[in-house]
């Protein structure tokens, strides 16, 4: 098992430089110049003072150079400061990392919760009419566009029938009531599609696992239904489901990025979008390695989670 | 030579011997449950998109007179009318030709370098194997969206970039499939027979291992379009997609977001548009799956 | 059809969908405009404003003055305490004001300002005292006596060594944002080797000490001028100028007291998070007295909440989760004068101008030719694109100047581009018969319209598009994010950018003195001169203007500058959408600020 997680991790390694190259690189596809943007209109006119920033952001020398400098303070925890409003961008990302870790998770809550009842029963009952309705469920919520669903979401509640303020946040610590509340659209605009896909997941596992031969000999001596279905069924069959969550857990940093936007929650995914249009370039590239390092270390998670769960891959 | 051919070929020619019947797999494909309807409305879009030109009311792109603007859905404008006063129907049908569009081409270019770098990896195998799935393993790890979004910055905002973008964040997708089928379908005896026997590297591409990924590759691809049209509809969504005066699904909710109180038509019909194309989408993909995949023919179930 | 034919007839169902956009592309030149298209009517030019006010207090010899308070809604005994909350659309860069590139957005809660610039008793827009209790302007010299008893938060007094030092930051800064509007000043005697230290180290704590502001006393400062600059009140009214603390400032340093300011106002900065909002709280040792005969202000705590999105400003402001916002678009104007809980105020003397700037200057663009720019100007009709972006509160424009302000005068028949489609068609025509190379093989004349990615620009843009396309045009729609948009449109030396065809642009106009504008936009040296246009006569009716005390002697200099406008078809004004404010009813005693100079000293929440 150890040796197994080294090796995962170990394979790990290239993927994060390579993503740390292109979140590096991503800059300087985008048309900007940083020491303008740093400077503002006024100083950059002045030419010496405008070539003394290029040198001072080390823009005059070969890329590759420019790259292991980047690494290197990275690496040491310096990403640099935000040109937009002069705050290092390590600041920014603990402030708002937090935010968008906390829809994530409710989001993923709130998909499990709708997902995990609705997989099971439609599993236990194949083509009834309940597993009609979930599959329709099933589909629709993978084909709503989820900033569609938010749009909807706020014009129902927020507009038609004013019940829950249309956007905004409020920390957790500072008032839990009003935090949640304001959270609830947004955790479900983002956890809708998610729950859809894995209440498909839950049940088709839990299909397959049902059909086995260790069920039906369970079955066979008698073991009451039940019992077969909680011990057996659903330990095995959760197992995929595992490794969906953990892919999932990328896309929905994706989905986080719309969302954030609509319901106008100071999140990383809009500080995202926001940088790349205002041209921020330190914070592209920092938020841009740390979603990547998101999502690569929630596949490892998910890895190891399986290797764990699964016995058959303990002996191999 | 012959027998071994033979042999292999009996391997597969039992799977074969269950589909001999000619419409077999259209007949599979209509008999599961949904297909029909999605291919109903399916075809009802795609016909939209022909004729767009032919069942639009008004000019879709020049507006006609500003005291109509922001009404919703009467008599005279089915679909309502939008900030300037043009006609939501007539946008919305060759927004139509937009959104088929863009899925088309980004999911044929995401197929088409995906497919090739998956092949050469799975077949050549070794560092390059491992080169090139850390580089596409390094892509997959950005959020598609932001990934799309900076491309789209970066080459400039327009429809053009964004099926480019679009294209791009689909290659990884695309190389992990085609790289498993094809390291799969390698190992098969039939496979290693004609390799035995001296055939081209071409020939066996061509003939062996491309036939037996497209299944995947197809079922796949359907369900790519529909994402390559949610994609793109966020991005104009977020204003670095299509550009106007063009209509677009994505960009006629942008503004519908922003009329959301004058006018509500505008913000719910093009989600409906969306909805029900991206559906109709993975229907017919997940048919497809069912009607292409011998393992689950046999068992009839899903 | 067996599994290899499904898949055949797949694939060449897609290629046939995917050459869609080839037939299309090849309809679409055979297709012109087939669909019927209803003229549009113009309608009547909208009624002017009322009430358009005045032009800024003369200054004259020394003046005083008039000690009278602002305006203000009285509504019945002040209450104390309570949380308001504001939200606001653009987001913070700096709240250093020399420094602050960005909207102010309340940021003069924090600092006050040298005068403030509201309506006296009895209307009229002009300066009232502040920071400073009297001023005495001589054409060459300026005499400020500082309010007495006020503090910074950080407890060091305002005196005249503290003045003194704002006004040198703001003169010799190397990015102080307000050094072109302090012309005049006589800095010819200063200490070349002290500038050259400030230059090579702008970020460190200011040490400059001038030559042209002199203490006279414990409480007066003294400005030499070697120019005459009537100006000079308004440029010390702005958000930019506003005095901050020489100590504080020292201690953190350029970049860190940005984001940690200290003042002297109502209101004490608390926190700042990027990105999400801002929090200040009452200043208890403030030297204004409110009717209680305790230190203003009566709010509490003062909250800025950013939220970029209108549409979602407007639902927190009617949900009652924010109390405080401005600029509602036009289309939502009328929905909220129906909400019983809300207060919509429209302003007469403040605005957003929308304009578009031609690039004369640029050698490959089509708008290098005269005739084209006016023809262009002829096509707009600004009446149809003021009431289908601003609804009722959008005004088409004339002219440069806005209303009400000094220079703009109706009965002067100053010319302005009306809407004359044939003289437009015409144009371009005798244009491109004189020099072949404008037009494009089709005939038309070709260009891109840079614009920035706002929604009403973005509309404008697309009527604009298809204005320009009626008349022998082919527009081709650039739509960029704001620092792109600067990039492509501001000249620096040794950088490409600064070629442009034709932009578009919003800008605030203000009821005070218009030299401010004049200067940046327009002047050569200005700041946000993006048209590029360098042009001596031109400079030098604006500064003669600035120059000019006498104000009957001012206006003719600015109808001038409204008739070489016209002559040279550089930029022009399209419409102006009314600032306005829009506030939860139990906000008491709103004074109407310019823009967005929030003014909430002397207001409550009941």
């Amino acid at each position: 098992m150890g040796t197994y997680i080294i090796q995962r991790v170990v394979q790990m390694v290239p993927v994060m430089i390579a993503a740390s190259i292109i979140s590096f690189s991503i800059i300087f596809l985008l048309p900007g110049d940083p020491a303008l943007l740093i400077l503002g209109d006024q100083l950059a006119s002045n030419r010496e003072v405008y070539e003394a920033k290029r040198t001072e952001l080390g823009l005059d020398r070969p890329l590759p150079i420019q790259y292991l400098d980047w690494l290197g303070k990275t690496v040491r925890g310096d990403l640099g400061i935000s040109t937009r409003d002069k705050q290092p961008v390590t600041t920014g990302i603990a402030q708002r990392l937090p935010v968008t870790l906390e829809l994530t998770v409710l989001a993923m809550l709130l998909a499990l919760t709708i997902s995990l009842p609705a997989g099971i029963i439609s599993a236990l009952r194949p083509n009834s009419g309940w597993d009609i309705f979930a599959s329709l469920f099933a589909f629709g919520g993978v084909a709503i566009p989820h900033f569609w669903l938010g749009i909807l979401l706020i014009y129902a509640l927020a507009v038609v029938f004013r019940i829950l303020p249309p956007s905004g946040y409020v920390p957790f610590a500072e008032d839990p009531a009003q935090n949640l509340t304001r959270m609830l659209m947004p955790a479900v605009t983002l956890g809708l599609g998610l729950s859809a896909v894995l209440m498909r997941q839950v049940r088709s596992s839990l299909l397959e696992v049902l059909h086995a031969d260790y069920i039906t000999t369970a079955r066979a001596k008698g073991l009451a239904p039940k019992l077969v279905v909680m011990r057996h069924a659903l330990r095995n069959g959760l197992i995929p489901v595992v490794t969906v969550i953990g892919l999932q857990l990328g896309l929905l940093f994706g989905g986080a990025i719309i969302t954030e936007s609509i319901f106008s929650i100071p999140g990383i995914g809009r500080w995202a979008v926001d940088s790349i249009l205002q041209r921020d370039f330190p914070v592209v590239q920092a938020v841009s390695l740390v979603m990547a390092i998101g999502v690569l270390t929630s596949n490892l998670l998910a890895d190891i989670a399986y290797a764990y769960i699964d016995p058959r891959i303990h002996y191999r | 030579m012959a027998t071994t051919a033979v042999r292999a070929g009996a391997t597969l020619g039992a799977e074969r011997q269950v589909r001999r019947d000619r419409f077999g797999t259209l007949r599979r494909l209509l008999r599961t449950r949904m297909t029909p309807i999605a291919l109903a409305i399916l075809g009802a879009f795609i016909f939209m998109a022909v004729f767009a030109n032919a069942i639009d009311r008004y000019d879709p792109i020049n507006f006609q007179s500003y005291s109509t603007a922001n009404q919703g859905p009467s008599a005279a404008h089915w679909f309502g009318t939008d900030y300037l006063g043009r006609d939501m129907w007539s946008r919305l049908i060759h927004g139509s030709r937009i959104s088929l569009t863009v899925g088309l081409i980004s999911v044929g270019v995401g197929m088409l370098f995906g497919v090739t770098i998956g092949v050469v990896a799975g077949f050549v195998g070794g560092k390059i194997d491992s080169l090139l799935m850390r580089c596409t393993d390094a892509i997959w790890a950005f959020p598609a969206l932001m990934l799309a979004l900076a491309i789209t910055s970066a080459l400039g905002r327009g429809l053009v970039n964004s099926m480019i973008a679009i294209g791009i964040v689909g290659i990884p997708f695309f190389a992990r499939l085609a790289r498993a089928s094809t390291l799969s379908t390698r190992e098969l005896d039939y496979v290693l027979a004609a390799r035995a026997m001296g055939a081209s590297v071409p020939r066996i591409l061509g003939r062996h291992i491309l036939p037996n990924i497209a299944a995947p590759l197809i079922v796949q691809g359907s369900l790519g379009l529909g994402t390559a049209i949610i994609t793109e509809a966020s991005l104009s969504f977020l204003g670095v997609g299509v550009q106007p005066p063009t209509p677009s699904w994505g960009l006629e909710l942008r503004t519908g977001y922003q009329y959301l109180e004058l006018n509500p038509a505008v913000a719910i019909i093009p989600g409906v548009l969306i909805f029900l194309t991206v559906l109709a989408f993975n229907f017919i993909g997940d048919g497809l799956r069912t009607a292409l995949d011998p393992r689950l023919a046999r068992r009839g179930g899903d | 059809m067996n599994r290899r034919q499904l898949i055949k007839a797949l694939g060449l169902g897609a290629a046939t969908l995917a050459s869609m956009p080839l037939l299309q592309a090849c309809g679409q030149s055979a297709q012109a405009p087939a669909k019927p298209a209803e003229p549009s009517k113009p309608t009547d030019a909208s009624k002017p404003a009322t009430g358009a006010t005045a032009a800024p207090a003369k200054p004259a010899d020394a003046s005083k003055p008039t000690d009278t308070k602002p305006a203000a809604k009285a509504a019945g005994t002040p209450k104390r305490g309570g949380q308001f909350n504001v939200v606001v659309q653009n987001d913070w860069v700096s709240f250093d004001p020399p420094f602050n590139t960005a909207e102010p957005n309340g940021s003069n809660m924090i600092f006050g300002s040298w005068v403030n610039w509201l309506q006296d008793a009895g209307g009229k827009w002009g300066p009232q005292p502040d920071m400073i209790a009297e001023w005495d302007q001589k054409p060459d010299a300026l005499t400020l006596k500082l309010q007495k008893g006020a503090k910074f938060h950080d407890g060091t007094p305002w005196d005249a060594k503290a003045a003194k030092w704002n006004l040198d930051r703001l003169i010799f800064h190397p990015s102080s944002g307000l050094r072109a509007n302090m012309r005049g000043i006589d800095i010819a005697g200063e200490d070349q080797s002290a500038l050259d230290k400030l230059k090579a180290d702008p970020n460190g704590a200011f040490t400059f000490s001038s030559k042209a502001v002199e203490v006279t006393d414990d409480a007066t400062v003294r400005l030499r001028f070697s120019a005459p600059n009537a100006a000079i009140i308004s440029a010390l009214s702005g958000p930019n100028a506003a005095p901050v603390s020489p100590e504080a400032y020292n201690k953190a340093g350029k970049d860190a007291f940005g984001r940690a300011p200290v003042g002297a106002g109502p209101y004490r900065f608390v926190e700042w998070q990027s990105g999400s909002h801002v929090t200040l709280e009452r200043n208890p040792d403030y030297w204004r007295k409110g009717a209680d005969g305790q230190p203003l202000p009566y709010i509490d705590k003062l909250q800025y909440r950013l939220i970029v999105d209108d549409s979602v400003r407007l639902l927190e402001l009617r949900s009652g989760n924010a109390q405080f916002t401005e600029l509602i678009q036009g289309k939502d104007v009328a929905g909220l004068k129906n909400e019983p809980s809300i207060t919509l105020v429209e302003s007469q003397a403040s605005g957003n101008n929308y304009r578009v700037i031609f690039d004369a200057t640029n050698p490959e663009s089509p708008f290098r030719n005269l005739k084209l720019r006016q023809a262009m100007l002829y096509a707009l009709e600004r009446d149809a694109i003021a009431k289908t972006l601003g609804f009722a509160s959008g005004v088409s424009r004339k002219y440069l100047l806005p209303k009400g302000s000094l220079g703009y005068d109706e009965s002067e028949k100053v010319p302005f581009y009306a809407y004359d489609k044939a003289k437009a068609e015409a144009l371009v025509k005798e244009a491109v018969a004189e020099d072949k190379s404008l037009a494009g093989p089709d005939g038309r004349v070709a260009f891109t319209f840079s614009v920035i990615d706002r929604a009403v620009d973005k509309a404008q843009s697309e009527m604009i598009k298809q204005m320009g396309e009626q008349v022998g045009f082919a527009v081709t729609l650039e739509t960029l994010e704001r620092a792109a948009w600067t990039a492509k449109l501001v000249k620096r030396p040794g950088q490409p950018g600064g070629k442009f065809d034709m932009a578009s642009m919003r800008n605030p106009v203000t009821a005070d003195d218009p030299d401010g504008q004049w200067r940046a936009y327009y002047h050569s040296g200005g700041s946000f001169n993006v048209a590029h246009v360098e042009d001596k006569e031109w400079d030098k009716l604006i500064d003669d203007a600035a120059a000019t005390f006498d104000v009957e002697k001012r206006k003719p200099l600015y109808f001038d500058l409204e008739k070489r406008a016209f002559e040279q078809a550089w930029y022009s004004t399209l419409w102006q959408q009314n600032w306005n404010w829009a506030f939860t009813n139990k906000l008491a005693s709103f004074v109407e600020p310019v823009t967005n100079r929030w003014h909430f000293t002397e207001s409550w929440l009941s």
